[in-house]
C-alpha cells in the first residue's frame, strides 16, 4: 500500500502542486446560490439583471416581474422595489457607483434610472436622512414620487438620448457607460453628472462595430470590454473608444463564444464571459488566450441554464444570474499567484505577456 | 327548574334509573369503607344524572334586553343625492348614545342595509354602530325593491336580540311586494317604523311616452306621437332619430305643471325593415335635473320579402391582384328583381344566432375568414343549421380555402369543403414560422395559440415548419415538412416548446430562408412573430429572401414597443410581406389566418373556362342547359357528398365544382366558386341572363319569409319583456302544440335565447330580462305543417327605468308596511319621536345557551374518579410522611424526628426472638423452620420409641401428617387418629416452649381419644 503512494499518487500530486496556475483555480469555485422560482421576496422571475456593491455588501438583482430585489453578499433579501414602469419590458443592466447609488438600464423605456443610496438604511430603501440630488443632468422622475429616484435620457439617436439601452457599467470616477442594441448598437458615456461625454459604435460586424452590445465591463487598468452578443465576440476599447481588440467566433469550444451576453473583469486582469446559448462562463487571460471553462447547460449548482449577467464583487467573487433557472450563484476564480495580468494559459502551457502589450489577436 | 329547558326532554324519564343504580351499587360496594362506599355512589349517582341530562339537551335561556335597529336606507335613483344624505342625517341622528332619557342605550345594537334594485349591508348589526359617513356598498340603483330590503334586513339580526328595522325611503316600489314581506316579518317578531323621505322640489321635464303603431307598410306615413309631463314651467328642443338618424325636431315649452299636449310626428318608412324610433329632448338650462329620463324608444315595422344580408369588405389590400369583389353589380341585379339587400362590413358582422335571424339569407362575397370572430363564425353556422337561414358563399381571390375557410364551421354548413385533397399533383405551399415569444408572461400561451391557428389554416399538402430559440441557440422545433400527416405532432411539439430569448433576427431568418429554399412549394412563405426587439444587421438576408420568391411577414406583439420602426418593419417591406402590430392579442389567430392565405393561394385557378351543366336542380330551374358565357377562374374546392352540382368546370381530368348546394339542418347552402366580379366574371355582368340567375338562387335559399299564421307581439315593462303570440292558421283554426323558440337582442347586442310556452289554445308566452332601456329585436322560429323553418320577427322599445319616472312619494305603502308590523309612520324630523326608534316595546328576544358540552365534560371527568375512588388505596399516612418529608426540606423545622426507636408491640417481638435465641441450643442455621423439624423429629423419635413399647401397630404416616398438620391450619382442630396412642414421655429438656406447647397438645389429643376409644368399647359391650 506504501509502495502504491509513493509510487504513483505522490508524483502525481506533486505534479499537480507544480504546474502552477493550473485549470482548477481558472475554472471557478461554485461557492453558493438562491433563489427559486416565484415573484416573492427572496425569488425570482427570469433574473437578469445584476450588480454588486462590494463596499457596502450588498447584491441587486433585476428580473422580469419588474422588481429589483437587494440582497446581502450571502443571498439574504432584504428589500425588494419594483420599477416605476413595466408594461412595456423590465431592466436587463444595473451597475452601482462608488457612493453606492444604483444605475438602472430601463430598456423599453429609453433612459437611465439612478436610486440614490439612503445611508441610513441597511435594508429598505428611503429612510429618515435622504441624500440629496445627484446633481448634474439628473432630475427627479416626473409623476413617479419617489424622492430617490432620478433619471435622465430620452428615446432617441442623438448623444444623450437612448434607443433600448441594455447595458450600464460605471468606472472607478464614476463615470459611466451605456450600451443599446435595436437600431443605435453603440456605447455612450457620460460623466456622473449624467452629462454626455463621448460616444463610439455602429450596427454591424467590424472592429469597433457592435451587433447587441448587451453587456459592459471596466478593466482595473480603465479600458472598456463589451460582450457583443449577436457577433458573438467581446471586444476592448479605450476609456476613449478607441478600438483595441476583439476575440471569440461562434462555437462551442474553448475561446469559442455563443451569444456571450456579459463580460466581468476579474482583479488580476483576466476576464469572465457569461455565454448565454452554451450556458457557461468562459475565463480569458487580459490578452484574450482562453483559461478555462466553468459551468454547462444544467440545473445543479454550478451548472447554468441560459446566464445573463455578471457582477464581480472583488477577490475573484463574481455573481451571475442563472436566468431560466430562476436563480443567481456566486463563483469564486482564484487569481493565479503569479503576479497580476499574467497568467498561464491551460490550453498552451506558455507564458502569456501582461496586459500593456496587446495585440490584435486574429481569427483565436 | 331555575331556567333549565330540555330540547328532547323524554331522555329525563332515564333518571329514574338512579334508584336502581343505588340500590345495586350499594350490594357490590360493601367491601369497601364507608367513606369509600357513600362518595363512590355518590360520584356514579352524578355521572349519570350529568349524562342524563346531556342526552336531554339540557339548556338555558337568557332573555335579552338590548334593542337591535337596522335602518333600512332606500339608495335607488328615485332618491336624488341630497335626499339622500338627509336620510343619512337622520340615521346619525338617532343613533347616538344615551345614557338617559328616549335614545339609544350602551348596549344596544345599530346596522345600516342599503337597498334599491339589490339590498346590501352596509354595515352589520353591532353594539359600536356608528353612521358612516360614505355609503360603500353597491347596489342595483335602477330599481326599488322594498321586499328585497326587508328580507336582507331581517336576516341580519344577531339571534336573540330585540328586532326593529326603520324603513327611509320614499315608497316608490318598481319591484316586490313590500307589505307581503311585512306580513312575514310581523309573524318573526319584527317590528318596522317607516319614515318617508322627502323629495326636494327640483325641476324635472321628461319624456312620458313614445307610441307608434307596431307594423306599418311601405311608403304610407306612420303616426309617431310623444308625450312629455314636467313638473314645472319648462322648455326645450326634441328631436325625433329613426333608426338612428336624425329626421325631425321641434321646440316644445310648458307652463306648468302636468302633461304637454303631445306631439304628432309623421314619418314615412321607405322599405321594409325594423325601424327603431327614439326621441330626446334636450331641456333649456334650469329646466331638468334629471337626464336618464329625457329619452323615449318606440318600434315599428315594415314587413316585406326576404330579407338578404351581404357580408363583404369595402376596401381591398393595395394589390391589384387582390381587389375585392364590386358588389355593386351584384346587388344591382338583385335590386332590379325586387330584392332588397343589407350591407355589412367586417366590423358590423352580426355575433349572435339572435341578430342572423332577423335575415332570411346571408351572403358571404369574397370575404376572408379572418373577418369573423370564432362567434361570428358558430353564429352562421348555427343561423343556418337551426334557424333555417340560407347561406350562400361567393368565390374570389378571399373566398373558400384561399379565404383561410378550411377547417371552420362555416365550411361545415358548405355544401363543398376547401380541402384538395383529390388532388394529387396540386400546388402547395410552404410556410416557415420564427417565434420569439419570451418577453411575454405566459409566453408559450401565444406562441402556440399562434402557430396552432397557422397550422390549422394550412391544408394537407402544405408544408410547415418552426424556427425557435430552444435551449442551445437557433434550431428547427420541426423542419418543413408536409401538415397532413404531422399536424398533431405539430401541435404537440409547440405545446412544449420552450422558446427563449432572440438576440438577432440573422441567425433564425437564415435558418427559415435556407429550409425553404429547398422545398418545391409554390408559395413559400415566413412569418416572424416577435415581442422583444432583436436586432437585425443582415440586409443580404432580405436580398436573398425576394430572390428566392419567398415573402417575410412580422408581427409584433405588445410589450415590444409600438413605436419603433425597427427590424421587423424594415423585413416586412423589404420583402413584399406585411407588419402587423394587432393591439389585442386576441386578434393574433385571425391575423395568421390571413397570413396563411398566402400560402393557400395555390388554390385559386386563374384561367378562363366555360362551366359545364351537370344536373339541373331547383335553384337553376330554367337555366339548365343554356350556354353560359365564359368565367375567368375560380377557387378550387372538393364537393361533398350529399352535394348537388348543378355546374362544374370539367380540366383535363378534374372535375371542380362552379355552383354547388344542399340542405344542411333547416336551411340551404349553397357555394358558388366563382364569382360575379367584374376582374374574373366580365362577361357575366352583361349576360342577359345574370340578374335572373341570382335572383333565383338566391330566393331559393332564403328561409320563407314571414308568416301569416303567427300574430306575434312583443312589449317591454318594468324590466322585463313579454312575448305573445297567437297561433292561427289559414281557416281560422287555432295552432296547438307547436314548438316556438324565441330570439331576443337587447339594444346592446346581447343576445338572449328562450322557449315559448303554450299558456290557452292557439296562445304562447314567453318572458325575457329587458333591463336596458332601447330597442330589442325580437324573433320566434317554428316549423311549420310543411316541415319548413319559419320566422316571424318583430322588435318592442324599453323605456328608462321607472326610477327616473319622476313619481311622487308613497307614504300609503308605508303606512301600510308600519302597520302591519306594529310600527308606525315617523315624522321626518329627527328630534320628533325619537324614543320610537330604541322604545323597549318590543316581543323579546332570547338568548339560548346549550349546556350539553359541559354536562358530558362533567361526566368525562367524574368517570376516572369513581373508578379510582373504588379502586386506589392511598395510605394517607405515608402521604402526610411524604409532605412533611418534603416539607421539612424547605423548613427545617417541620422535618420529622429521626426514627424514634421501635413501637410497643415491635418491641415486644423483638424481646420474644431475642429469648427465643438465647433458650434455643444455637442451630444448625437460623432457619425456623429447619429448627424445629429437627426437634420434632427428636420428639418423635422419643415418641415412637415409647409407642412401640406399647403399641407395635401406630401407623406411622399418620404421625407423621399429624406432626406435620400443626404447622399449617392453624383454624383446624388437631386431630389425631391414632388409635392406641399412650401418653407421650415427658418432652426432653432443651426444647423449646412452642414445641413443648405442641407437644402438650398431642398429650391431650391423644388421652382424650383414648377415653372416647374406651367408652365406645365399653358401649359395644
Amino acid at each position: 500500500m506504501k509502495r502504491v503512494v509513493a509510487v504513483w499518487i505522490l508524483p502525481l500530486l506533486a505534479a499537480a502542486a507544480l504546474s502552477g496556475c493550473d485549470s482548477a483555480p481558472s475554472t471557478g469555485t461554485f461557492e453558493k446560490t438562491w433563489g427559486q422560482p416565484g415573484a416573492e421576496l427572496g425569488n425570482f422571475v427570469k433574473p437578469r439583471g445584476l450588480a454588486v456593491d462590494a463596499k457596502r455588501g450588498f447584491v441587486y438583482v433585476a428580473d422580469m416581474s419588474g422588481r429589483i430585489q437587494k440582497f446581502d453578499l450571502d443571498g439574504q433579501a432584504l428589500a425588494s422595489r419594483r420599477l416605476p414602469a413595466t408594461e412595456l419590458g423590465t431592466s436587463e443592466g444595473l451597475a452601482v457607483t462608488s457612493g453606492g447609488d444604483l444605475l438602472v438600464a430601463d430598456t423599453h423605456y429609453h433612459r437611465v434610472l439612478r436610486y440614490r443610496f439612503q445611508p441610513g438604511a441597511s435594508g429598505a430603501a428611503g429612510a429618515a436622512e435622504t441624500a440629496g440630488a445627484p446633481g448634474g443632468v439628473w432630475q427627479p422622475l416626473p409623476g413617479e414620487g419617489s424622492p430617490d429616484l432620478y433619471v435622465i435620457g430620452e428615446r432617441g439617436d442623438g448623444p444623450g438620448q437612448f434607443r433600448f439601452p441594455i447595458a450600464v457599467a460605471v468606472d472607478k470616477d464614476d463615470n459611466f457607460y451605456v450600451s443599446e442594441y435595436g437600431g443605435n448598437d453603440r456605447v455612450q458615456k457620460f460623466d456622473a453628472g449624467g452629462r454626455f461625454l463621448r460616444s463610439w459604435g455602429t450596427l454591424g460586424s467590424g472592429p469597433g462595430q457592435f451587433l447587441r452590445p448587451s453587456g459592459i465591463a471596466v478593466e482595473t487598468g480603465g479600458s472598456v470590454l463589451v460582450a457583443d452578443a449577436a457577433n458573438h465576440r467581446v471586444q476592448r476599447f479605450t476609456p476613449e473608444g478607441k478600438f483595441l481588440a476583439e476575440w471569440g467566433r461562434l462555437g462551442t469550444g474553448a475561446g469559442e463564444l455563443h451569444y456571450p451576453y456579459d463580460v466581468a473583469a476579474l482583479p488580476d486582469g483576466s476576464f469572465l464571459v457569461a455565454e448565454s446559448y452554451n450556458h457557461r462562463l468562459q475565463r480569458f487571460a487580459a490578452d484574450g488566450t482562453p483559461l478555462g471553462i466553468f459551468g454547462g447547460p444544467g440545473a445543479e449548482p454550478g451548472r447554468f441554464s441560459r446566464p445573463w449577467c455578471l457582477a464581480s464583487a472583488g477577490g475573484g467573487v463574481v455573481y451571475v444570474t442563472d436566468t431560466m433557472n430562476h436563480r443567481v450563484q456566486r463563483v469564486r476564480f482564484e487569481s493565479c499567484q503569479l503576479p497580476v495580468a499574467s497568467c498561464q494559459s491551460a490550453t498552451t502551457g506558455n507564458q502569456v505577456p501582461a496586459v500593456g502589450n496587446w495585440q490584435l489577436a486574429t481569427g483565436n | 327548574m331555575f331556567g333549565l329547558r330540555f330540547g328532547s326532554p323524554w331522555w329525563l324519564l332515564a333518571l329514574a334509573l338512579l334508584p336502581v343504580l343505588f340500590w345495586q351499587a350499594r350490594r357490590s360496594l360493601t367491601g369497601l369503607g364507608a367513606f369509600r362506599r357513600w362518595t363512590s355512589l355518590a360520584l356514579r349517582m352524578l355521572l349519570v344524572a350529568a349524562t342524563v341530562l346531556a342526552l336531554a339537551e339540557a339548556y338555558w335561556r337568557q332573555e335579552s334586553r338590548e334593542v337591535t335597529v337596522v335602518y333600512l336606507v332606500d339608495g335607488s335613483d328615485s332618491l336624488p343625492r341630497r335626499d339622500q344624505e338627509k336620510l343619512l342625517d337622520y340615521v346619525r341622528a338617532t343613533s347616538v348614545k344615551r345614557e338617559s332619557g328616549p335614545g339609544r342605550r350602551a348596549d344596544d345594537c345599530g346596522g345600516l342595509v342599503l337597498f334599491g334594485g339589490s339590498a346590501s349591508v352596509e354595515r352589520s348589526p353591532a353594539e359600536n354602530f356608528r353612521t358612516p359617513d360614505a355609503l360603500a356598498s353597491i347596489i342595483d340603483t335602477g330599481h326599488t325593491d322594498i321586499a328585497e330590503g326587508l328580507r336582507l334586513a331581517a336576516a341580519s339580526f344577531p339571534a336573540g336580540s330585540r328586532k326593529r328595522i326603520v324603513l327611509l325611503t320614499d315608497g316608490v316600489e318598481t319591484r316586490g311586494l313590500a307589505v307581503e314581506e311585512a306580513r312575514r316579518l310581523a309573524e318573526l317578531g319584527v317590528q318596522v317604523q317607516c319614515v318617508a323621505a322627502k323629495r326636494g322640489r327640483s325641476p324635472e321635464v321628461l319624456v312620458e311616452r313614445l307610441a307608434v303603431r307596431p307594423e306599418a307598410r311601405v311608403g304610407e306615413p306612420v303616426e309617431v306621437r310623444a308625450v312629455l309631463r314636467a313638473n314645472g314651467p319648462a322648455s326645450g328642443i326634441m328631436r325625433l332619430y329613426l333608426d338612428g338618424k336624425p329626421i325631425e325636431a321641434r321646440r316644445f315649452a310648458a307652463r306648468e305643471a302636468g302633461k304637454l299636449p303631445a306631439e304628432t310626428f309623421l314619418v314615412r318608412l321607405p322599405k321594409p325593415d325594423f325601424y327603431p324610433l327614439e326621441l330626446r329632448i334636450e331641456p333649456d338650462a334650469g329646466s331638468d335635473t334629471l337626464s336618464q329620463n329625457n329619452v323615449g324608444y318606440a318600434f315599428t315595422h315594415v314587413p316585406g320579402e326576404a330579407k338578404v344580408l351581404v357580408l363583404y369588405s369595402p376596401e381591398g389590400e393595395g394589390k391589384k391582384s387582390d381587389t375585392m369583389v364590386d358588389v355593386a353589380a351584384l346587388s344591382k341585379a338583385l335590386a332590379s328583381e325586387k330584392i332588397a339587400l343589407k350591407f355589412a362590413t367586417p366590423g358590423a358582422i352580426p355575433q349572435s344566432v339572435a341578430e342572423l335571424a332577423q335575415y332570411d339569407c346571408v351572403i358571404i362575397a369574397n370575404l376572408g375568414a379572418y373577418a369573423f370572430s370564432p362567434a361570428a363564425m358558430k353564429a352562421v353556422q348555427g343561423a343556418v343549421r337551426e334557424m333555417g337561414v340560407g347561406l350562400i358563399m361567393i368565390g374570389g381571390v378571399e373566398g373558400f380555402g384561399a379565404g383561410g375557410y378550411l377547417n371552420t364551421p362555416i365550411e361545415e354548413a358548405l355544401p363543398v369543403t376547401c380541402d384538395v385533397r383529390q388532388r394529387k399533383v396540386m400546388p402547395n405551399g410552404a410556410l416557415a414560422l420564427i417565434m420569439h415569444t419570451c418577453e411575454m408572461p405566459d409566453p408559450n400561451f401565444w406562441g402556440r395559440k399562434i402557430s396552432d391557428a397557422a397550422i390549422d389554416a394550412l391544408s394537407d399538402l402544405d408544408e410547415a415548419g418552426l424556427v425557435y430559440y430552444g435551449g442551445n441557440g437557433c434550431a428547427w422545433l420541426f423542419p418543413l415538412q408536409k401538415v397532413g400527416p404531422n399536424r398533431a405532432n405539430m401541435h404537440a411539439l409547440i405545446k412544449n416548446a420552450q422558446p427563449g430569448d432572440m438576440p438577432d433576427f440573422d441567425a433564425s431568418l437564415q435558418m427559415a430562408i435556407q429550409g425553404l429554399q429547398k422545398t418545391q412549394a409554390a408559395m413559400k412563405h415566413i412569418i416572424i412573430i416577435s415581442d422583444g426587439d432583436p436586432s437585425f444587421s443582415n440586409v443580404g438576408l432580405l436580398g436573398q429572401a425576394t430572390a428566392a420568391k419567398i415573402t417575410v411577414s412580422t408581427v409584433a406583439i405588445a410589450p415590444h414597443d409600438p413605436t419603433c420602426t425597427g427590424a421587423l418593419q424594415r423585413i416586412a417591406n423589404a420583402t413584399g410581406g406585411r407588419y402587423y402590430y394587432p393591439k389585442n392579442p386576441n386578434l393574433l389567430p385571425q391575423i395568421f389566418v390571413k397570413e396563411a392565405m398566402t400560402v393557400r393561394r395555390s388554390v385559386i385557378f386563374t384561367e378562363p373556362f366555360t362551366p359545364q351543366w351537370g344536373v339541373t336542380t331547383p335553384p337553376v330551374k330554367g337555366f339548365g342547359g343554356v350556354a353560359l358565357p365564359e368565367l375567368g377562374g375560380y377557387v378550387v374546392t372538393t364537393p361533398k357528398p350529399r352535394a348537388e352540382l348543378p355546374l362544374t368546370v370539367k380540366l383535363k381530368d378534374v372535375e371542380d365544382p362552379v355552383l354547388a348546394h344542399w340542405q344542411y339542418g333547416e336551411g340551404k347552402a349553397v357555394a358558388f366558386t366563382s364569382t360575379a366580379a367584374p376582374d374574373w366574371a366580365p362577361k357575366w355582368i352583361s349576360w342577359p341572363g345574370y340578374a335572373r340567375f341570382w335572383a333565383q338562387i338566391v330566393r331559393w335559399t332564403s328561409r320563407a319569409a314571414g308568416s301569416s299564421d303567427l300574430q306575434v307581439t312583443a312589449e317591454v315593462k318594468g324590466g322585463e319583456g313579454r312575448i305573445v303570440v297567437e297561433a292561427m292558421d289559414e281557416e281560422g283554426r287555432l295552432l296547438n302544440q307547436l314548438e316556438l323558440t324565441g330570439h331576443s337582442v337587447d339594444p346592446l347586442g346581447r343576445p338572449e335565447d328562450f322557449a315559448l310556452v303554450q299558456t290557452a289554445p292557439g296562445r304562447y308566452e314567453a318572458r325575457f330580462a329587458a333591463g336596458a332601456p332601447g330597442s330589442y329585436a325580437v324573433a320566434v322560429a317554428y316549423k311549420d305543417a310543411k316541415g319548413q323553418m319559419r320566422s316571424v320577427s318583430t322588435g318592442a322599445a324599453g323605456n328608462y327605468s321607472p326610477e327616473f319616472s319622476a313619481a311622487e312619494p308613497n307614504p300609503m305603502l308605508l303606512a301600510d308596511i308600519a302597520r302591519v308590523t306594529g310600527g308606525r309612520v315617523l315624522p321626518a324630523d329627527p328630534e320628533q319621536d325619537r324614543e320610537a326608534i330604541w322604545a323597549r316595546d318590543l316581543p323579546p328576544g332570547y338568548r339560548v345557551h346549550p349546556g350539553w358540552k359541559w354536562l358530558l365534560w362533567l361526566a368525562l371527568v367524574l368517570f376516572p374518579l369513581d373508578v379510582a375512588i373504588r379502586r386506589v388505596m392511598i395510605d394517607w399516612r405515608e402521604v402526610a410522611q411524604a409532605f412533611r418529608t418534603v416539607a421539612g426540606l424547605v423548613i427545617p423545622k417541620l422535618r420529622p424526628a429521626a426514627a424514634s426507636g421501635p413501637t410497643p408491640a415491635m418491641q415486644a417481638l423483638m424481646s420474644e426472638k431475642q429469648r427465643i435465641k438465647q433458650s434455643a441450643p444455637a442451630p444448625a442455621t437460623d432457619d425456623v423452620r429447619s429448627r424445629f423439624v429437627e426437634q420434632l423429629a427428636r420428639a418423635r423419635a422419643i415418641e415412637e420409641a415409647a409407642a412401640d413399647r406399647a403399641a407395635p401397630s401406630l401407623p406411622r404416616k399418620e404421625d407423621i401428617r399429624a406432626a406435620a398438620g400443626t404447622s399449617g391450619h392453624a383454624s383446624r382442630p388437631l386431630e389425631i387418629k391414632s388409635a392406641t396412642r399412650k401418653a407421650a414421655p415427658p418432652p426432653a429438656q432443651g426444647i423449646s416452649g412452642y414445641t413443648a406447647a405442641l407437644l402438650e397438645a398431642k398429650k391431650r389429643a391423644l388421652k382424650e381419644r383414648q377415653q372416647s376409644q374406651e367408652g365406645k368399647e365399653e358401649k359395644k359391650d
